[in-house]
């Protein structure tokens, strides 16, 4: 992989992201972070851990520390 | 997502592609980043999840339903298994939409030409960064083998080295884009990076490791099997996440500088 810095003339400079758009990608994250570690935070004792389990092998199959 | 169609103001013509359909190609490369994982999470994973219950029940001697934890929660095995089938699927498709948003940010840093290069490089980064590095000091297990009294910890080194990783990117970008503006030659670019890689990889491998114990039931083979299974099944995530955008991009741009020509603009 290189990285580059004069730009060639055809190639597309870094449009302008706006916020909404970063705001939905730091939500999809976000999201990706609370399946993930199966949290619990947001859901009731019995819905976190209903999440747990029926994300359970998801979870340590894409790596995620799990007990 | 028509709406947010209309409100976005393209900036320049063939870079114009459009919020909506930037969104569009990441859901679409994600979901079928996600697809390909589970291929190989049905192939390569689900087999050695299967295996390593298998020798836990023998070893507890009886059959528990809820698989390798006793939480008390009443969620079957096939449950759990659609229930990952599921959740890799949705996470695909997620990161996919963060993939587009981070993609338009930053594909102006990358040297190659097309979209599909570009795209399969910050795929390559975005495995290297959450997968690869945080897998050689926190590896992957199957069910039943880590310790809850380790895994708050585990977590937290595992996530501290993703946002260090991601950091240390944009230092690398950063150094890089420095060395270019003083005038520095692409051999000591060169040469700069890879230092800077090597201080990474140096910070990496001095993270405490997290012993952890594996029951003697559990073969060594196993959780090998496994670690290697989870690894090929996040690759296909992102290389397939990276090809699928690329391709769509491309594709995006394309039909619309025609129809900007047809357009006589
Ligand atoms: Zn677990």
């Amino acid at each position: 992989m290189n990285i580059e810095s004069t730009p060639l003339a055809h190639r597309p400079t870094s449009s302008a992201v706006p916020l909404w758009a970063s705001a939905l990608a730091a939500v999809a994250l976000l999201a990706v972070f609370l399946i993930l570690q199966g949290n619990d935070s947001l859901l009731s004792a019995e819905m976190g851990s209903w999440l747990h389990e029926v994300t359970h092998d998801g979870r340590h199959a894409l790596g995620v520390p799990c007990d | 997502m028509d709406g947010m169609h209309s409100a976005c103001r393209a900036t320049d013509t063939v870079a114009a592609t459009s919020w909506g359909l930037r969104l569009r190609c990441g859901a679409v490369a994600g979901a079928a980043g996600g697809l390909a994982s589970v291929v190989v999470l049905w192939l390569m994973v689900e087999p050695v999840i299967g295996r390593a219950i298998l020798l836990e029940e023998e070893m507890h001697g009886r059959h528990e339903a809820g698989g390798a934890h006793e939480h008390g929660a009443t969620v079957t095995r096939l449950q759990q298994q659609i229930g990952g089938t599921i959740t890799v699927l949705v996470v695909g498709v997620l990161l996919g939409l963060a993939f587009a948003v981070i993609y338009a940010r930053v594909q102006h840093r990358f040297s190659e030409e097309t979209d599909l290069g570009r795209a399969l490089s910050l795929a390559a980064l975005a495995f290297t960064v959450v997968a690869a590095v945080p897998s050689v000091m926190v590896p992957a297990n199957p069910p039943g083998i880590g310790s809850s009294d380790t895994v708050g910890r585990r977590t937290l080194i595992y996530l501290l080295i993703i946002l260090v990783g991601v950091l240390f990117v944009g230092v690398v970008f950063a150094l890089h884009r420095a060395a270019v503006d003083r005038g520095i030659a692409p051999e000591g670019r060169w040469l700069l990076t890879a230092a800077a890689v090597a201080i990474g990889a140096l910070v990496v491998f001095s993270v405490p490791h997290v012993e952890e114990r594996v029951p003697s039931v559990i073969p060594a083979d196993l959780v090998w099997d496994f670690r290697v299974g989870s690894l090929v099944q996040t690759a296909a995530l992102w290389t397939t996440m990276g090809i699928v955008h690329g391709v769509l991009l491309h594709r995006e741009r394309e039909r619309e500088s025609v129809s900007l020509m047809a357009r006589g603009r």
